[in-house]
Parts: C-alpha cells; structure tokens; sequence
C-alpha cells in the first residue's frame, strides 16, 4: 500500500495532472501524513508539489515553512542529505527566526537545521499591517530579523527611491526592533505617499544576506483636539453682592405713598385746594423712600466674591490646559501606516 | 526448520512527539525508525520520553513480514 501511494504521488506529478488552486494546504496535509507514515517518496512528492503550488498562488509563508521543515526532514531520512540542506536553507532565508517543532522532529532533523542556519546569512523585516501613531509622540516598530550576526542598515525612502531617513544601522545578532516616530530627517511629518522600509547588509558579498523591503503607504490624519471646559454659569457662581430689590422697593413705596398723600385728598374731596401740610407729608414720605432706597443699596459679599475669583482661577487653569493640549495635538501630525508584504530587494536598490 | 534460519521480519516505528526506542528492552534510537531487522516472533516495543507515558506493547513479527506502526501519540503524564 505504501508503495501504491508513492507511484500514485509521482504519477500525479509526472503526468502534469492540473491541480487546482487553494490545495496546497491540502497537499502539505497529505504530505505530512505520508511522512509520518514512512512514506518518504510520496511525501516528498506531495510536499514539493505543495510549495509548488505556493509560489503561484500566495500561500502564507506560515505553511511554506512548514512544508520546508516536513521535506527538509522527509530528505534526510531518505537519505538525500543534500536535498534536505537545500530545504532548510529556503527556509532560513524565508524566515531567519523559523526554527522546526522540537516536540515532532527528532534531533536529528533539527541539528541539521541549527547546522544549517548558522551557515546560511539570511534576514529579514517583521512590521505590524497597520501602524496609527502621532508623529514625535508615538512610534512605529519593525522587527529585524537575522539568522546569524548580520551588519545592517535600516531606512527608510519614498517609492522613487529618495532618502526620507535612516533608521537604523548597526549589528543584529538575532533580532533588533526599530523604530520611527513618523518624522522626516528635516524633522517634519512625513507626507502621504508610497515608502519603502529597506534593511540592507552594510557588507555586501556574494553568499552574504540579501536585503529585504517593506512597502508603507503613509496616509496623514488630522489630530481629534479636545473642547473647552463648559463656562461658568450661576450656580456654581455664588452672588457676589446683596439684592438691589429692598432698594428699588422701599424707594418706590415712597414715592407711591408721597404722590398718594398729596392726590389722594383731592381725588376723594373734588373742590378743596391741597394744603401745604399735604405737600410736607407726602414730600416727607418720598424722602424717607429715597432713604430706604440708599438704606438697602446692593453691598458686596466678600465670601462669595473670594470663592468665585477661586472657581474662575480654576476654570481658567483648565481651559489654559485644554488650549495647550490642543496646540501640542496640532503640532503633531496622526498618520496611518499601512504595510504591504516583505520582498527581498532588487539588487539594483541594494 | 529452526527459528534462526527464518527470514526476520522488518518494523519500522514513527511517533509524535519523537522518542526513545526500545525492542525487547535494548535501545534502538529514536524515532523514526525505518526496517528494523527483528526475528519472528513476539517482541517488546517500548517508545518512551520524558515528560510522556510511553509507549509499551507487544508485537508479533512473521518471518518476512513488514510491520510498520506509524501512529504512535505519546500522551504527556
């Protein structure tokens, strides 16, 4: 039976029978089970023919190193030594932080691998999809990557190819994080348009590592800035001085009560001349309610006066912190910074 | 005919996690182990590894025969 499901595999492969796309999972799953079967030309078949799959269809590189560490250990114990460097070497430069599962593959495989990536100088550039950061306040991170002590160099250009500012350089001996706090060299928010993150080995040679690039689309957001603090109104505000209303009352009774004390007599006895002792009266009486008006003139209340001046001093302090935040928000610039896929650079760009 | 004058039979022995191989208590290596030379008759197979309940069992191996048993699973202890 193992050998029918060998000859099965190669015939599949020789006669070119189309395989449709999306079965390269399929076929890695198939392939693992014929390699934890023993059947190492079937599995070696189906792995091949998976990565085969992969390189034309996009298939996450998550998968492709797995079909590497399964055809790398499938070559081994089939005796093609060989042909398993060959796969573990793929799968360093695919991704230099890789390192096959301890628990499946026995040591063997794996000193093979350790073995294998210590000679071969591979890196690489990890960065998030998206990135939303204010520029000078917040940051955005790559990880570089590197399978052995590399020498590099990280910057970062527009598309075309000018330099927008230089990031990084200097040793990786297995991974460094770099940042950038969204600013050009000149110091200014960098802005919309196509970028490309380039890590380059500072040593170039023939069998040395090739260098990788991230494209980042840059996208400038305008900052939110926050609003004023409600003004103050009365309440919280206490009244700073007594009520003019006894005033205005007291003088107005007495002008009510003078004019009523000189008319009303001859308003009631029609005929009859007013006398002087009415005009006395009622001129007493309006004096006495511009005495009352000046008696209950509006005084200041010291307490609450105080208190207020203290409330206002506070709001003040707040709408000046508020103010601030807001022109330090506007001196910054939100961007957005989207990444596409990690490349290996032309050597033209290098 | 004498027992030493069969043909032996081959096993072959896979298991996730890897581990340590034991045929009538001598060690082999680990696995895989891809046709093993075994004389016919019953053996004790013992897959073990630190951590894991192993792997303990009984075989019969005929003369000739290819044996292989691939789908090992040791269980963490």
């Amino acid at each position: 039976m193992p050998r029918a499901t060998a000859v099965l595999a190669i015939s599949l492969l020789c006669c070119g029978v189309p395989v449709l796309r999306g079965q390269s999972g399929d076929l890695l799953k198939r392939g693992v089970q014929a390699y934890q079967a023993l059947e190492y030309d079937a599995a070696a078949a189906l792995l091949e023919q998976s990565l085969g799959r992969d390189s034309t269809t996009g298939v996450a590189d998550s998968l492709r190193a797995k079909a590497l560490t399964y055809l790398a250990a499938t070559e081994l114990f089939r005796g093609q030594r060989d042909s398993a460097v060959g796969a573990f070497r793929q799968l360093v430069l695919l991704n230099p932080r890789y390192r096959p599962d301890e628990l499946i593959f026995p040591p063997q495989v794996t000193n093979l691998f350790q073995e294998v990536r210590r000679a071969t100088r591979a890196i690489a550039v990890a960065v998030p999809p998206v990135t939303q950061l204010r520029t000078r306040l917040e940051r955005f991170t790559a990880r570089v990557l590197a399978s052995s002590l590399a020498d590099v160099a990280v910057t970062l250009a527009q598309e075309d190819g000018t330099p927008v500012r230089e990031l990084y350089k200097g040793p990786v001996a297995d991974s460094v994080v770099v940042t950038w706090d969204g600013l050009t060299a000149a110091g200014a928010p960098a802005d919309n348009g196509r970028y490309v993150l380039r890590v380059t080995p500072r040593t170039l040679t023939a069998d040395g590592p090739r260098a990788r690039q991230v494209p980042l689309e840059v996208k400038q957001e305008p900052p939110d800035t926050l609003a004023w603090p409600p003004p103050l109104t009365t309440p919280p505000l206490l009244p700073e001085q007594t009520s003019s209303g006894p005033a205005f009352r007291s003088l107005a009774a007495g002008l009510v009560a003078g004019t009523a004390a000189v008319a009303l007599p001859s308003i009631i006895a029609q005929g009859k001349d007013a006398t002087g002792a009415r005009f006395a009266v009622g001129a007493a009486v309006g004096v006495a309610g511009f005495v009352g008006f000046f008696a209950h003139k509006p005084r200041p209340l010291e307490a609450n006066v105080r208190a207020n001046a203290s409330q206002r001093d506070a709001w003040k302090k707040k709408l000046d912190a508020v103010k601030a935040e807001n022109a330090t928000r506007l001196r910054t610039v939100r961007l957005v910074v989207r990444a596409g896929p990690e490349t290996i650079a032309e050597r033209g760009s290098e | 005919m004498e027992r030493r004058d069969l043909e032996p039979g081959l096993l072959s022995v896979n298991a996730i996690p890897w581990g340590s191989v034991y045929l009538d208590g001598r060690p082999v290596g680990n696995t895989p182990q891809i046709d093993l030379s075994v004389t016919p008759g019953a053996h004790r197979l013992r897959v073990e590894r630190e951590g894991y309940r192993p792997y303990d069992r009984m075989v019969d191996v005929a003369s000739g025969q290819r044996l292989r048993i691939t789908d090992i699973a040791l269980v963490e202890r």
